[in-house]
């Protein structure tokens, strides 16, 4: 029988709010991979006026803020959103970068209730504060929308809603497998962190 | 794939900016012209955007894509429901210029409403999009530690510059594989989550891939005693008269904004009508 053994944790991250070298170097990675990923994705458009498209590789903001923590979820989110636009083309938009890293920062408060994705309840609340991030980070990008460009209420709700479903899909659907992976991975490879 | 940013090398004003100067006049920019709607003010405020895009030297065919969607969202979204609904501006006696079906009516208050928000955002436009464009990327991290964002978060935002033609590349590769097995990367078939499902095969190996790879740049950070104490930059950026004076302007710019607006001024205003 497999046998798993945890090493103590001597690591940063019982404060979930510190920042060491590890949390630096997965603040670029997340931010690399989401900026990547939502470029690639730049196509899949959704309907309707608004420059919005569904990002899968809005998982990746999300599950880095779970397993590494909210800062790392904010800086990936923030930065990943602006280097989507640096690789993109369409310029730079602060309130929705700045919406981005809110999504992953809220998404990483789990890392107050759970230390690992290894089992269903993990996963489940990590989830949840993921889908609870959308709802932060993407309504206050489309809110803010009202202030910036003076768009109405409705046309504020017409932007969130569609991207509120297509990100909690990617949610639902990504993290999950992300999070067994990684600690399929993490065991494998004796990391605590 | 190439993964290339949009950086477009030119000898402009703004190309020889420091990016965080350009990052303080976006943002004061931002938050001044959003305080008016009277479009005397946001004419001002346009022409300032316009001789600070004029100045950036871009051509048409290099920022097309970002101001085609401007363009439409402004003009065609933005614009005519403007024209519909006058963003709720309610006055007493409209000046009406034509009459329409269904109660419709096309006042002055709903042109100079309509005109009021496509000069705001056009302005936003004409000072955000030329940010990429005019910035190397390996220029952020630097110029964000000029404007006292920590060490830390510098070097976090130099290297995910640096990582992404890395991560493009293990996408190909991870991609070409998965092909090879039989992996239909073009039309995936089904709804969102069986298309979501489907795109595990690629986003997962190459973000594990990512993550267990940032163990050697961990190590590598970690024995050179990264984050011990004031870290010194192999390049450094000497911020120029014209960078402090971007920045002063800035400053200058948005405290008289928020005076003026503070003392009742900039508001929504119809002050002249032809004819009237």
């Amino acid at each position: 029988m497999a046998q798993r053994v945890d090493v103590m944790r001597t690591d940063t991250r019982d404060n979930p709010w510190t920042v060491g070298t590890r949390e630096v170097v997965y603040m670029a990675i997340g931010a690399a991979l989401y900026g990547l990923f939502s470029w690639l994705t730049t196509g899949l458009r959704i309907p309707g006026p608004f420059n919005s498209s569904a990002r899968p590789g809005v998982a990746i903001p999300l599950f880095f803020g779970a397993a590494f923590g909210p800062v790392v979820g904010f800086f990936s989110g923030f930065v990943g959103n602006i280097i989507g636009d640096l690789l993109s083309g369409y310029g730079f938009s602060f309130n929705w970068s700045l919406g981005n890293g809110l999504m992953g920062l809220v998404a990483g408060l789990a890392s107050y209730y759970i230390r690992r994705l290894d089992n269903p309840r993990t996963i489940a609340i990590s989830v949840g504060f993921a889908i609870l991030g959308i709802i932060v980070g993407m309504g206050f990008a489309s809110f803010t929308d009202i202030w910036f460009y003076n768009i109405d209420l409705n046309a504020a709700w017409t932007e969130f809603v569609p991207i509120f479903i297509a990100n909690s899909l990617s949610a639902i659907v990504l993290i999950p497998i992300l999070a067994i992976a990684w600690e399929a991975v993490r065991t494998r490879t004796g990391q605590t962190a | 794939m190439i993964a290339r940013f949009t950086y477009v090398n030119r000898p402009s004003p703004i190309h020889r900016l420091d990016p965080a100067a350009k990052v303080v006049f976006l943002l004061c920019y931002i938050f001044s012209i959003v305080l008016f709607l009277d479009v005397r003010a946001l004419a001002v405020m346009l022409l300032i955007g316009i001789v600070y895009y004029r100045l950036t030297g871009l051509k048409w065919q290099e920022t097309r894509r970002a101001w085609k969607f401007i363009l439409i969202f402004a003009l065609i979204f933005i614009g005519i429901s403007a024209v519909l609904w006058g963003g709720g501006q309610t006055v007493a006696e409209p000046h009406i210029i034509w009459q329409g079906p269904l109660g419709f009516d096309l006042t002055w208050e709903k042109l100079y409403y309509a005109a009021g928000i496509i000069m705001r955002m056009l302005g936003i436009a004409f000072v955000s999009i030329p940010l990429t464009f005019t910035t190397q990327p390996h220029d952020y991290g630097v110029g964000f530690k000029g404007i006292g964002l920590p060490d830390k978060f510098a070097v976090a935002i130099d290297l995910a510059l640096r990582l992404v033609p890395t991560f493009a590349s293990d996408f190909q590769s991870t991609m070409d594989a998965q092909r090879a097995r039989g992996y239909e990367t073009e039309g995936l078939r089904g709804g969102p989550i069986a298309k979501l499902r489907r795109m595990s095969p690629i986003v997962v190996p190459v973000t594990i891939g990512a993550i267990v790879s940032g163990e050697d740049i961990i190590n590598a950070m970690d024995l050179r005693a990264f984050g011990s104490g004031p870290r010194t930059w192999s390049r450094k950026r000497q911020r120029t008269p014209a960078d402090k004076m971007l920045i002063a302007f800035s400053l200058l710019m948005l405290v008289l904004c928020i005076s003026w607006a503070l003392t009742g001024h900039g508001a929504f205003e119809v002050f002249w009508v032809p004819g009237a």
